[in-house]
């Protein structure tokens, strides 16, 4: 059964964000303090997830810092009937940062304004010890209700309760380790296993790592081995694509198979973490098409993808 | 300063295999671990001799305090590594699986669910949802969270509800913190009760964010306690 989200109040849309003029002045940038200088990461602004690491940066002995400015030219018109909070309420901006990873959340306040506020700069510097993440962070920045309102007659369909967030303005995501490598590829010796396993083990596919859910092992102490390592002058790279197929293959059937309805509905709309079990599903069977209807058209079009790639 | 070690899950399986093919003996320990091993079990025995039985809470949560204190002893009480899974995988399967295994396992039969203690299930790894449970329930300072969770307001099922269930965007931890001291202090003290809050907390930060709520976390939690009507000065007890 597919379900569908619905709000009972007025969130902050595409258009309200267009009537209020928001501008990101300054993209939300990384830095770390280091002997009282302050270094910014180079990072791919393209990407989904961005790498941080180099420069020296040791995140078990650095701080992390982020920065940003956000403009709002024309704040009256979010407010009223037609917006999405009383005439007289104080509407606010946050930064709210997650990590499952490091298994925590927080929020960063970043500033406030009302009805009568006029073009309004926000700006954000927050800078988080040493050590305090491993894995993805996620920061979002969301517009909120600071302060209730006494709504008038035309109004009582408004939300007014403090705290109550209405959407997402800005948003990025940092990985703290590893390569942003998409699975895990190890060889794990076992002189009395297979040539290849596969581990595919999450709780919660909308938010579990993919990367650390998944593991594709290769066993080096099998006599078939040679056919694989890179290393080798037996090295047939069609087997290795055979072996990848196959293990995508089990990964993404399996999947399927362990996810409940409502995780399957949150994969099918994208409403997953980024990076999760769920959003890897998401793009192989919206981006990529992959069929998951029978193991035999997952397996063909996970087979047709591999013949793509370069090994 | 101890060097962290980490355990793959593959590795893990390996391990756990062997186990229950040829039996539970200690892998052979070098350099730091040996003493960690040493000072973990020295720990366990002290809170055994305190008289709490193995399988209960209130070990849990002696040893739980304790842990996190030699944890932070040992520099090891930060984030990044709490939230190693590698770290407490090793620490269960190769340091102390025998503390693991005396806590978890019946005593005529392997109990389904063992290895999730040991490394099956992230946040059911024992030790791992130890630490946890403390850093947080941590107010204060140690004695204080003592004083707190051994309050006689608590029980297994709140390390179940509070650690295991982290929700997935994380968990945040000054919220946690205010819940398990507003709870002990101000609300009717159940199993049931403790659930019933955090299943309020669950709905209600879908569409607010507790700590931009006016007052703060302090005023958020202390109107679910009202909102389920179970604040200590409503009921006769």
């Amino acid at each position: 059964m597919r379900t569908k989200e619905f709000s009972l109040f007025p969130l902050l849309g595409e258009k309200q964000i267009q009537q209020i003029g928001f501008r990101i002045q300054r993209e939300l940038s990384f830095f770390y303090n280091r002997s009282g200088d302050r270094e910014f990461f180079n990072v791919d602004r393209s990407a989904g997830i961005k790498a941080l690491g180099g420069s020296g940066w040791d995140p078990d002995e650095d701080d992390f810092g982020i920065t940003a400015s956000y403009l709002i030219k024309n704040p009256i018109l979010i407010f009223g009937p037609r917006g999405i909070a009383c005439r007289n309420a104080t509407l606010g901006l946050a930064l709210i940062w997650k990590s499952q990873d490091s298994r925590q959340r927080g929020v960063v306040p970043i500033g406030e304004f009302t009805r009568d506020s006029t073009e309004k700069v926000f700006e954000i510097c927050h800078t988080f010890p040493k050590s305090s993440f491993r894995g993805r962070l996620t920061m979002d920045v969301v517009m909120y209700l600071k302060c209730a309102g006494s709504p008038g007659e035309d109004e009582t369909h408004l939300s007014n309760i403090p705290g109550t967030i209405f959407g997402t303005l800005d948003s990025s995501c940092v990985l703290f380790d590893g390569t942003g490598a998409i699975f895990q590829f190890n060889e794990v010796a076992d002189k009395n296993g297979l040539l290849w396993s596969v581990i595919c083990d999450f709780d919660d596919a909308t938010c579990d790592s993919f990367y650390d859910s998944v593991e594709i092992d290769i066993n080096p102490l099998h006599p078939n081995y040679k056919y694989l390592s890179r290393t080798s002058t037996s090295r047939e790279p069609e087997m290795l694509r055979e072996v990848l197929s196959s293990a995508m293959t089990t990964v993404v059937l399996s999947i399927r198979h362990k996810c409940s309805d409502l995780e399957w509905s949150s994969i099918e709309s994208g409403k997953v973490e980024k990076g999760s079990v769920g959003d890897m599903m998401h793009y192989l069977v919206n981006k990529l098409n992959v069929d998951t209807s029978s193991p035999e058209k997952c397996s063909e079009c996970i087979r047709r993808i591999m013949e793509k790639v370069a090994l | 300063m101890i060097n962290i070690r980490e355990l793959g899950k593959q590795e893990a399986v390996v391990i756990w295999n062997n186990y229950q093919e040829n039996g539970w003996s200690l892998p052979e320990l070098n350099g730091s671990y040996l003493a960690v091993r040493s000072d973990i079990v020295s720990l366990f025995n002290s809170v055994s001799e305190k008289g709490y039985k193995v399988k209960s809470y209130e070990f849990d949560a002696e040893f739980a305090l304790c842990l996190f204190q030699y944890f932070s002893d040992q520099g090891l009480s930060n984030l990044r590594t709490a939230s190693n899974d590698g770290f407490w995988r090793y620490l269960s399967l190769v340091v102390i699986p025998d503390l693991v295994r005396t806590r978890w396992d019946k005593e005529d039969s392997i109990s389904a669910g063992l290895a999730d203690h040991f490394f099956r299930k992230p946040n059911r790894i024992w030790l791992k949802s130890l630490w946890w449970f403390v850093y947080l329930s941590f107010n204060t300072d140690l004695n204080t969270t003592r004083e707190i969770l051994l309050s006689g307001s608590f029980s297994t099922d709140t390390i179940l509800n509070f650690v295991e269930r982290s929700g997935r965007d994380g968990t945040n931890v000054d919220l946690y913190r205010s819940i398990i001291r507003l709870y002990s202090k101000e609300a009717v003290c159940s199993d049931h009760n403790f659930r019933k809050i955090m299943k309020m907390n669950t709905v209600k930060s879908q569409v607010i964010e507790p700590m931009l709520v006016v007052g703060g976390l302090e005023a958020y939690v202390q109107g679910i306690i009202d909102e389920l009507g179970i604040r200590k000065s409503d009921k006769h007890e």
